[in-house]
């Protein structure tokens, strides 16, 4: 159960949109290098879910 | 991924291969967000190029004999990455390969498929996990969409993408 509690559907929906593009905003603004390393971490979860057929690439 | 180029661009100086480009997700990790991939396609180009015989024994062969590099069925293990050498296999990844964007990664300079022609090739293949990535680039809108329409008229696929947009905004809205 969330901590948060929203006073309707709509301002959880406006919130969630907000969030989604500031997300969006901070993707857009990452480096190559930094978004490599978030592939990793995304590959390290699926790694431990058992969906890798590799273990997850090296950070170097 | 740094030590890879540095065997990748070996292999060029070495005159195993003439010219790489990335492609994959790896590729559109430089465009988007990233999506999730466990290997990284090397596109090849070598002078024994041919759309009908496709021979990688020269590649292998260095990668193993100076490289320490171990294969995996379709991959090959270099530097604890799993990479797929592909040719370009038709005329739409050709000239996808032709095309290619030259970026930078620390002190390394390499080319990858531009963003549309990477969309092409989605397109194209229309695999499930390629729908999403569309979807996301559909979202993000940073691709340039004459740019696309031109190469997906040249290559027929304009159908294909128009059929693709509508069963997205389907599911999404």
């Amino acid at each position: 159960m969330s901590k948060h509690q929203y006073s309707s559907k709509e301002v959880f929906l406006k919130r969630m949109r907000r969030d989604k593009e500031k997300l969006d905003k901070a993707y857009k603004t990452l480096s190559f290098e930094e978004k490599l390393r978030q592939l990793v971490k995304l590959q390290e979860k699926a790694w431990f879910m058992g969906k890798m057929k590799f273990k997850p690439w090296p950070i170097k | 991924m740094q030590a890879v180029l540095k065997v990748l661009n070996d292999m060029v100086k070495d005159g195993v291969i003439q010219d790489f480009v990335i492609g994959g997700a790896s590729a559109l990790l430089y465009f988007s967000k990233p999506t999730f991939t466990d290997d990284i396609d090397v596109f090849i180009y070598t002078t024994t190029h041919s759309f009908t015989v496709i021979d990688l024994s020269p590649v292998y062969e260095y990668l193993i004999k100076k490289k320490s590099a171990v294969p995996r069925a379709e991959h090959i293990l270099l530097e604890g990455y799993p990479i797929q050498f592909l040719i370009p296999y038709d005329t739409l990844s050709l000239e996808a390969f032709e095309n290619a964007v030259t970026v930078s990664l620390q002190n390394f300079q390499f080319k990858i498929f531009n963003l549309e022609y990477l969309m092409a090739i989605m397109i194209q293949l229309g695999k499930a996990k390629y729908l999403e990535r569309l979807r996301v680039l559909l979202e993000d809108q940073t691709f340039d969409e004459k740019k696309l329409l031109s190469i997906l008229e040249r290559f027929h696929l304009v159908q294909k993408w128009d059929k693709i947009k509508k069963g997205l905004s389907a599911i999404y809205e």
